[in-house]
């Protein structure tokens, strides 16, 4: 029997079902190729964690600390450029205030579409009740957005979180299609996260999915590439055109009132 | 576990965290200075945005994220102001086709500087950090899929730099 080496790491790094870890179990026992193999592994490993060990020891610089302890600014405060300057000069820059963005939004609205169900077009998420629906479907029978979240959607930047949102972006990009796309995730009433792309002057609902309790949270995953490949993650890698924007770029798409050249 | 942890508890997890933060900036980065710099950028960013943690996400991915993210900003920074460093800096030139065949056996730490940045930051999180594939998947924000793919290439160019197979009897 071959074992395939996509499962060996999985078993090397104990990412296996327990089913597949004792079939690579007798495997290991039975054939000295499958020994070899994942004796390469685990030296592998041995030898990384010894080789960086090291650092774990070192005093950390106090600037960090300092970082760390200082009282939190308020989240509209300028990013500090201190750090950037020093890197700056460090790499002989030729110009000096070269613009620096920001990208750690899509952490919350992603993150919490772990384990969730991902529903499409088809199923009946248009029917929304309630005073402010986000979600509606338009004359033509396409999902789009309204309310509270096409009002989001055509205002806010990525990782604003005004007070008593109801709706915050996660990354906005410029989609193969050539529309502005956005991810969002709806944070009161129905938590569901999605993305929508820009349809002249609407968003367009590509993806909807009910983000409710990751009851997966927490516990092993189980084999590798199983269960744990959000259809919107691989939606944004398909269709997306180059890198997320860039807080100065979705300002700017912003302005230009999301429509594409 | 109390579900309203305070800020000061937060600042002392983040403190007990900060030498694996340095040590995986330094595998990104591959430079000291720079680590340190980015992870500075980085607790910054982190400590203004609290509020966007999810209480029941790790805070350990959770902040190795946001170093990456300041990380890739910084290149693409530089890839703006000085075109002449973008290969080096963005490391994905460095490639195991770019070695001599003949070169001497490599130190791990000079194998993992050859690798491309992301199968170098998949192996960083995995095989230094012990991340388990899921957690390191949302630290990359790709697909698990992809994060394997990126893992299983990253260890296959290691052992070749370091000449582990049956050939190095040879």
């Amino acid at each position: 029997m071959t074992i395939p080496d996509d499962i060996l790491m999985a078993f090397a790094d104990g990412e296996l079902d327990e089913a597949t870890r004792q079939m690579v179990e007798a495997a290991r026992r039975d054939d000295p190729e499958v020994r070899r193999r994942l004796e390469a592994h685990d030296r592998l490993r041995t030898q990384l964690k010894s080789a960086f060990a090291a650092t774990l020891h070192e005093p950390v610089p106090e600037r960090l600390l300092a970082a760390v302890r200082k009282p939190a600014v308020p989240p509209a405060a300028p990013p500090p450029v201190a750090p950037v300057v020093r890197l700056a000069e460090h790499r002989a820059a030729k110009s000096g205030a070269a613009a620096r963005k920001l990208s750690i939004a899509a952490w919350p609205a992603l993150g919490s579409l772990a384990a969730s169900v991902l529903v499409g077009l088809a199923v009946g998420y248009a029917v929304w009740h309630g005073p402010d629906e986000p979600v509606k479907t338009a004359s033509d029978g396409s999902l789009v957005a309204s309310g509270t979240l096409a009002k989001v959607l055509s205002t806010e930047l990525a990782g604003e979180h005004p007070a008593g949102r109801v709706a915050t972006i996660g990354l906005s990009f410029l989609a193969k299609s050539g529309a502005y796309c956005r991810t969002f995730s709806l944070t009161s009433g129905h938590a569901a996260a999605g993305l929508a792309c820009r349809d002249g002057e609407r968003w367009r609902i590509q993806l909807l999915a009910p983000a409710a309790h990751d009851e997966h949270e927490g516990s092993e995953f189980r084999t590798a590439g199983s269960d744990d490949s959000p259809l919107l993650r691989s939606l944004i890698e398909s269709e997306m055109q180059g890198e997320p924007l860039s807080r100065d770029g979705e300002a700017a798409a912003r302005r230009a009132g999301w429509r594409s050249k | 576990m109390s579900t309203a942890e305070s800020t000061e508890n937060i600042q002392a997890r983040i403190i007990e965290l900060l030498p694996r933060l340095r040590r995986f900036a330094r595998n990104l980065t591959r430079d000291p200075h720079d680590a340190d710099d980015v992870v500075q950028i980085a607790l910054e960013r982190a400590l203004t945005r609290l509020d966007q943690w999810h209480r029941d996400a790790r805070l350990d991915s959770w902040l190795f994220r946001i170093v990456r993210n300041a990380w890739i900003d910084e290149v693409r920074s530089r890839v703006r102001r000085d075109a002449l460093f973008v290969p080096e800096e963005a490391g994905e030139a460095i490639g195991v086709a770019a070695m001599d065949r003949e070169a001497d056996r490599l130190s791990v730490e000079a194998a993992m500087t050859r690798l491309p940045e992301e199968q170098r930051s998949a192996v960083s999180l995995v095989l230094v950090e012990g991340l388990p594939y899921k957690e390191a998947a949302l630290v990359l924000d790709v697909p698990i899929g992809t994060l394997t793919s990126r893992l299983a290439r990253g260890r296959e160019a290691l052992q070749a730099m370091l000449q582990w197979a049956e050939g190095e009897t040879s």
